[in-house]
């Protein structure tokens, strides 16, 4: 592989620049605009509470971006990794809670607890005291998920369908074991009222951090590890062929995005304050993928686009007599994006713009456009027979 | 003793029920490959169409049950496998020849549709159907526990059979079946001989959709309330038993939904009802990992 590195670097391979002057400018105004608003619009006002959530979420689409849009790997149960590094601070949140305000409570341990006949916080919750220490295992007990189960997986050839349906499995799983669990979890009704953070001081810490997910997620899909990703969306037989071992790849980035997606559900469990099973669930893992096809995957903007905008409608329906039909239009909107605009708002736009310069006719743009999608074998399950009819 | 066989009376009930959705699963991933996420929902659809068609029945003065179960039945599997073809048509059929990962999207989307459409035009409450199939047969008394099977769960493995009976002679037997064969081993083949690809997918539809509205119907007779949610889980276990069996293979459909049924009923008898779910998602999850070729399905074979 290092001999690979060198070749590449002296055939001087022009890349695009690590970040573009426009998307540092509009980025920066973006972050600006976001972070002011405490200061024109007020720290208490409901907007601000949703662009806090909005920024959380924003993460926890590029996350599913990395996995999905990058490498080809479809999560349906993304919302695992969110959920375990929400309910690791919620948790934690609420143990410190209870004891600063133990003369409301009348005691030291979570009023759930109390109601489900526990005398002390377990054992195994202790370490969740200390904030430092809470913060630490957020981030590391879903990497460490990620890569024990990539290991299972990925080493044993197993990818497409069967890895979607897997994870998918996993999120019910976990959803049922935390509805279940109810003296260590909340139950149903999940952990409430643990207070929260919703200062103008820790948005502006969400808009720089959400900035640096996004330039590292820039970082690693430009650089030759991205490259190489992208060949394992591609085509992984071919990767596999050319030397890499592509399972390693498929487990760093799936690790990668674990990461992503706990450091999103531990922003999120401390900023909203109320956290339940529903978030880990898998109906909030395809609602990742639903902004994130939104958006357009495989870009790295796509994702929050699409995060502010099926959201921001959502919010701005929820007042009207829309609000009861909104599932439905959002059904019919992921439908519709597949149909239509199948690589998403940003996509396509990007597509238009690219053949616009490229002032090719239209037949020839289509034509382009169709042999593009050919070469597209994401997704691919390679049991199907007959599934793999390009000539190698 | 006897507990256990009553377990085992329903667990190949419930079985049954299962393995007549997953063939729907499987029917599909061996003719074209995808997933079809909206098939719980067109099982869920099924249930509400045959709970419609009982009280319309009900309201006409039909009164005799097998006349208005056998009514019931021919007219949920059609209204079904009309919602079934649709959905084909709408969201699968576009997108035939573009990436693998698309129709799998808008499955997902169609089945959120689904649901919200059934939510919107009946409500989230449950709705109730009681007392069509009454009564059971005891079948022996040991300890002071009496083993029993319902009339219901008689008609549910009576039914299955004989649709089983029929939908092989139909694979095995017929113009259409031996198309469908033909198209899950090698499609553009197959085109390229005259057969009508097209017509051949719907048609797997139609009869995968007949087939989960059928289950349908079983499910709102055997519990007697269904509401928009059901196919979610319904459909995840069904899949569940298609993978189980091993995905593309029509008898180890039936096999895994009647091996998913029996777990269901035994781990409910001897460990706890809550975790039902739970142990039949972590047969999905051990045997994707461990055996993803199911018990009864063709190894992979990696063409490149």
């Amino acid at each position: 592989m290092a001999t690979q590195a060198r070749s590449a670097g002296e055939r001087k391979v022009r890349r695009s620049r690590l970040l573009p002057r426009s998307v540092l400018v509009v980025g920066a105004l973006v972050a600006a605009a976001i972070s002011a608003f405490p200061v024109v619009g007020g720290t208490d006002s409901y907007v601000l509470q949703l662009i806090g959530k909005f920024l959380c979420f924003s993460i926890f689409a590029l996350s599913v971006d990395l996995i999905w849009g990058f490498t080809g790997i479809l999560s349906l149960g993304q919302a695992v990794y969110f959920g375990i590094g929400a309910y690791t601070i919620a948790l934690s949140m609420k143990l410190n809670y209870t004891i600063e305000n133990s003369t409301r409570y009348g005691g030291t341990i979570p009023d759930f607890m109390v109601w489900n006949g526990l005398t002390e916080v377990p054992g195994f919750m202790e370490p969740l005291l200390s904030t430092p220490i809470a913060i630490a295992l957020a981030l590391a007990i879903p990497t460490l998920l990620a890569f024990i189960f990539g290991v299972i997986t990925f080493k044993r050839h197993i990818y497409g369908v069967y890895c979607a349906v897997i994870t998918l499995a996993e999120a019910l799983i976990l959803e049922q074991f935390l509805i279940e669990y109810q003296a260590y979890t909340g139950g149903f009704n999940g952990v409430t009222d643990y207070g929260n953070t919703r200062t103008a001081q820790f948005l502006w810490f969400l808009v720089v951090l959400t900035a640096l997910c996004f330039f590292g997620a820039r970082l690693l899909t430009h650089s030759r590890i991205g490259t190489v990703l992208k060949s394992v969306r591609d085509n992984d037989v071919r990767a596999e062929f050319m030397g890499y071992n592509v399972a390693n790849y498929r487990i760093f980035v799936f690790c990668v995005s674990a990461f992503l997606a706990a450091l999103a559900g531990a922003l999120y469990a401390a900023w909203v304050g109320i956290i339940s099973p529903g978030d880990t669930g898998p109906r909030f893992s395809i609602e990742a993928v639903i902004w994130t096809a939104v958006g357009g995957r495989a870009t790295l903007i796509g994702p929050f686009i699409g995060t502010f905008l099926v959201r921001g409608l959502e919010f701005l329906l929820s007042g009207s007599w829309l609000a009861n039909y909104w599932q439905f239009f959002m059904g019919a909107l992921f439908i519709l994006v597949v149909l239509v605009m199948r690589d998403g708002i940003v996509g396509t736009l990007l597509n238009w713009y690219r053949a616009r310069r490229r002032g090719a006719p239209a037949e020839i743009r289509e034509e382009q456009d169709r042999l593009e999608k050919d070469r597209q074998h994401d997704w691919r399950p390679s049991s199907e027979p007959g599934s793999r009819n390009d000539p190698v | 003793m006897a507990y256990f066989s009553q377990q085992l009376i329903n667990g190949l009930a419930l079985g049954s029920i299962y393995g007549l959705i997953a063939i729907g699963y499987t029917m599909v991933y061996g003719i074209i490959g995808m997933i079809n996420f909206a098939h719980g929902d067109i099982y869920m659809l099924g249930a509400f169409h045959s709970l419609i068609l009982f009280l319309i029945l009900g309201s006409l003065g039909v009164t005799w049950v097998p006349l208005a179960i056998l009514l019931v039945l021919v007219f949920a599997m059609v209204l079904t496998a009309m919602y079934g073809w649709a959905v084909e048509r709408v969201a699968y059929r576009p997108l035939r020849g573009s990436t693998r990962i698309a129709p799998l999207i808008s499955a997902i989307g169609m089945s959120i549709l689904l649901q919200n459409y059934v939510l919107l035009l009946q409500g989230a409450r449950g709705k109730p159907l009681h007392g069509v199939v009454t009564g059971s047969i005891p079948l022996f008394e040991q300890g002071g526990f009496v083993v029993q099977i319902g009339y219901m769960q008689i008609l549910i493995i009576l039914v299955t059979i004989v649709l089983m009976a029929g939908f092989t002679w139909l694979i095995t037997r017929t113009t259409l079946g031996r198309a469908q064969r033909a198209c899950e081993q090698d499609r553009r083949m197959a085109a390229l001989l005259g057969v009508n690809i097209d017509r051949t997918i719907s048609m797997t539809f139609v009869i995968g959709a007949s087939l989960a509205a059928v289950a349908g119907l079983m499910v709102t007779l055997y519990y007697g309330i269904i509401d928009f949610y059901i196919g979610f889980v319904a459909g995840i276990k069904a899949f569940t038993a298609a993978v189980l069996g091993g995905i593309g293979s029509l008898p180890g459909a039936m096999l895994g939904g009647m091996l998913i049924g029996l777990i269901e009923a035994f781990w409910s008898a001897y460990f706890t009802v809550e975790y039902k779910d739970v142990a039949a998602f972590s047969v999905l999850v051990l045997v994707l990992i461990f055996r993803p070729t199911g018990l009864l399905g063709k190894p992979d074979v990696e063409k490149v």
